[in-house]
């Protein structure tokens, strides 16, 4: 997968998943402040994460990622 | 005890709403006593009958009545709106109340020195059967009876069981407990703040172990689902059966209430979800049937019911 195919699949388990308005996600936003992912959310997109890309999230990755943008990349450098 | 399978039509589930709200702080979770009182306890019951705390305890346990207000009335509006008791029947059931948790203290500390409880257990084989699997799964434990003695006591073949606990505890009763638990393959996660004890959980749950979760009170800023209890609307924490829902996992309930002085029952219940309805419909299911199984529980022994804060919403 590409980076734009990565963002595309992120993205829209976010808006899908956890209803967050399309309008506040963009590759800079905050994932507590500004997505307000809390810890349930976390998991939920961490075993999202490990059964389409293979990439797995532990406590200590997730506590790493800031940004929308940190998480593509991520799953792009695995 | 028969665990039936609980059937709710669409209507019920679309009226249990989740709710999003955060809570302010209610509850410290933490054992009265400082450290030093809680080791003169198990010093004591190195040498003496825990039925001599027994009989402390029925004198103390009035002055908590009287001076934890709080405590007092929601055990009072329990009895009196659960049951429809009059003021004086509710006032005495109280102070059954805070005996047999006084009890349950007594006997916890009771086991740090030592003493043996006997379990009598009821659906245990489903138990045995998960625990001969593979696949991990979550244990539902609730603030009634006494779940923490049972943790000293069951053994959980070769898997490995993490408690989910609140981290609040003096030092002396976390040293105890993870004492205790060491014995059993147990280790304790103690609940915090951030996501960190959450994805502990996750890759507990991973590798096939179990883990115990309350799933009747949670931390004060978490989610909650709102479900039927005693035919009036209480919060119910969304944790366990959103882990349970989203990583697939299945659910058992684990009450565990005092019987005798010296025996606990242990009643062990599947919790079903119903794959049918939509992630969301499934978790508010899930915690629903909980619920109800609870209420089933809590009727069965209504002055094992450990909530010191008001329950109910509303």
């Amino acid at each position: 997968m590409n980076k734009e195919q990565i963002e595309k699949t992120i993205n829209k388990f976010l808006i899908n998943e956890f209803e967050i308005d399309e309008s506040v996600i963009f590759s800079s936003a905050l994932i507590k402040d500004d997505l307000r992912i809390d810890s349930l959310e976390a998991v939920d997109l961490a075993v999202f994460i490990n059964d389409t890309f293979g990439v797995k999230l532990r406590a200590e990755d997730f506590k790493q990622l800031r940004t929308l943008q940190d998480i593509y990349d991520k799953i792009l450098s695995i | 005890m028969q665990c039936a399978l609980l059937h709710l039509n669409c209507k019920e589930i679309s009226n249990i709403n989740i709710n999003y709200q955060l809570y302010k702080v209610r509850w410290s979770g933490k054992t009265d006593g400082t450290p030093f009182m809680q080791k003169a306890l198990i010093s004591i019951f190195r040498y003496v009958d825990v039925r001599v705390g027994y009989a402390f305890m029925a004198v103390v346990i009035l002055f908590y009545m009287f001076f934890r207000h709080s405590a007092f009335m929601a055990q009072y509006n329990y009895f009196r709106k659960c049951y429809g008791n009059n003021p004086l029947k509710a006032c005495f059931n109280v102070y059954l109340n805070h005996f047999q948790f006084g009890q349950v203290i007594l006997d916890r500390f009771a086991t740090y020195a030592g003493k043996q409880y006997r379990f009598e257990f009821d659906g245990k084989e489903v138990f045995d059967e998960w625990c001969g699997q593979q696949d991990g799964f979550i244990i539902a434990f609730s603030h009634t009876g006494n779940y923490e003695i049972s943790g000293y006591n069951l053994k959980p073949g070769n898997k490995h069981l993490s408690v989910l606990a609140y981290s609040g505890e003096t030092q002396t009763v976390m040293q105890n407990r993870q004492k205790m638990f060491e014995r059993n393959n147990i280790t304790i996660i103690p609940m915090g703040e951030d996501i960190g004890y959450v994805f502990l959980l996750k890759e507990a749950l991973e590798k096939g172990d179990i883990v115990s979760m309350p799933a009747d009170r949670g931390l004060d800023n978490s989610r909650h689902i709102t479900c039927r209890f005693f035919g009036r609307e209480a919060d119910i924490p969304m944790g366990p059966f959103y882990i349970a829902v989203t990583m697939e996992k299945k659910m058992l309930a684990v009450f565990v209430m005092k019987k005798k002085w010296d025996t606990y029952r242990v009643i062990m219940c599947p919790v079903y979800g119903n794959d049918k309805l939509s992630k969301n419909g499934n978790i508010r299911y899930m915690a629903q049937a909980y619920a109800d199984m609870l209420e089933r529980i809590v009727r069965q022994y209504p002055t094992q019911w450990y909530h010191y804060v008001n329950f109910w919403k509303g």
